[in-house]
């Protein structure tokens, strides 16, 4: 079935923003362990700002992050966890 | 309406003015160059009232006219060999984003090496690129071409190329009837379709993923084949306005009682015409097929018109390298089954003359030749 799109391939302006891309494709994301020391160098590393910090605590946008991992990477204390989009034999999409 | 005489390249200038264009984005080369010559000549007369967009290079060129069109206005560019060759990102942007720009090319041979003699390979190499190609005999077709052309583009929302060649035709005088101003704006009154609008912004070629990538080009193929009944409907309007019908896709001639059949586009086919005549006075059953558009190909027109034909012959100014003729290829697979022999001939390279004794004498070779299984036959080394 063919879908029904515009003549012209367009977008409403500002689609983007409402629906990023990344989502659709990024096979991993950070997960923040407790042994975080809020140094907030994360923050400073991530390419897409996913990672704010709101009232004294750290905050994971997912919407933003593409799953690159340089959050991890870069935690000198090793609180950052990357952990699969897809798991177990279904290869559930999370 | 007045006869004067006109080259190809004013011919296409003076369609271009009759049409009431609103932008010309142009960057010069030869032998493209008098049709902007003579529009900018318009422009500074006070003739026409058109945006003349000068730019830094052909593939500016193009960007510019397809702004110009997401912008609403009927726009226009002329080009050819290196220069569409230079465009060609943006003629496929063209016919992705579905705009009707017309751009007349004055057809001519690809370097390397270095040629500026005509040749139909500039045209071929963007057979795939989802344009509407419209291939012209003569400087009065130039003219008529350009004004279907615009009304082909601005109905199924593809842009056109109206082909003909560099010098034969850009350069050549012959006797042009210009159609009357007023009858020109009822058969194309200006239809502005505005993409980008500051009251309503969009995102323009956006990415397209795997969801909905290959639908958009199913539309924009279903828009090809829907050309193929809008090229006939368009020119049939033309001809009761204004008397002369260049028939649609095909254009068949002397064909009722053909055995055997030239196939050719372009300058070669007014030659033909001649050919067929005095073969026909020797009792010869010669008819000529001439492609007028090449895309849509008419492949279900041509099936029809060479169905009782016993040999077929195919002139090619262009060559596709381990192929063979672009022509040759395609008449052969529209007729894939048919009982028929088919002999097509790669001839006119890089303005080797193809004038009525070289057509004359490709007939008589396909005559004598028994059936070819490739297309890549060349004639006049």
């Amino acid at each position: 079935m063919v879908k029904n799109l515009p003549v012209v391939p367009t977008a409403k302006a500002g689609s983007l923003v409402d629906t990023p891309t990344g989502i659709t494709w990024r096979i991993q994301y950070p997960e923040i362990l407790e042994n975080c020391n809020m140094c907030l160098d994360c923050t400073l590393f991530c390419p897409d700002g996913a990672i704010v910090q709101q009232e004294g605590k750290l905050v994971l946008n997912l919407s933003l992050c593409k799953g690159c991992g340089i959050c991890a990477n870069e935690c000198k204390e090793n609180a950052i966890q990357m952990i699969p989009e897809y798991s177990g034999v279904q290869g559930v999409f999370r | 309406m007045s006869t004067t005489l006109l080259t190809g390249s004013e011919a296409a200038a003076y369609g271009a003015k009759l049409a009431r264009i609103e932008v010309l984005a142009y960057y010069p080369i030869t032998p493209a160059f008098p049709a902007m010559e003579r529009i900018s000549k318009f422009i500074d007369d006070g003739d026409l009232n058109t945006r003349f967009v000068r730019v830094e290079s052909d593939h500016s060129a193009l960007a510019a006219a397809l702004g110009a069109s997401l912008a609403g206005s009927r726009t226009f560019t002329v080009t050819n060999s290196q220069g569409l060759l230079y465009m060609t990102e943006v003629v496929y942007h063209t016919a992705g984003l579905r705009q009707p720009v017309v751009m007349a090319v004055a057809n001519r041979a690809l370097s390397a090496p270095h040629s500026r003699f005509p040749e139909q390979g500039d045209a071929i190499s963007q057979g795939a690129s989802g344009w509407i190609h419209l291939f012209c005999e003569n400087n009065q077709e130039v003219l008529d071409n350009m004004l279907q052309a615009f009304k082909i583009a601005e109905t199924v929302r593809l842009p056109v190329m109206v082909n003909y060649e560099g010098y034969i035709q850009s350069h050549t005088l012959e006797e042009v009837e210009i159609p009357n101003q007023e009858k020109i704006d009822q058969f194309l009154p200006l239809t502005r379709v505005r993409t980008l609008d500051v009251e309503n912004p969009q995102a323009v070629n956006t990415v397209a993923s795997p969801e909905f990538y290959m639908d958009y080009k199913f539309r924009q193929n279903e828009a090809m084949e829907q050309a193929l009944t809008v090229i006939g409907s368009v020119s049939r309007e033309y001809a009761q306005e204004f008397g002369r019908d260049w028939s649609g896709l095909i254009d068949t001639y002397q064909m009722e009682d053909a055995e055997h059949a030239f196939v050719a586009m372009g300058s070669m086919i007014s030659d033909a015409r001649i050919v067929v005549d005095e073969l026909r006075s020797q009792g010869q059953k010669v008819g000529l097929v001439k492609v007028r558009a090449w895309r849509p190909f008419p492949a279900e027109a041509l099936r029809q018109a060479l169905k009782k034909v016993q040999l077929i012959t195919i002139g090619d100014k262009n060559i596709v390298y381990g192929l063979g003729g672009a022509l040759g290829t395609e008449v052969r697979s529209a007729l894939y089954g048919q009982d028929v022999r088919i002999n097509s001939y790669i001839l006119g390279l890089g303005g080797r003359d193809v004038t009525t004794v070289e057509i004359k004498k490709v007939l008589e070779l396909s005559e004598k030749t028994e059936k070819q299984a490739t297309a890549s036959e060349w004639f006049g080394l």
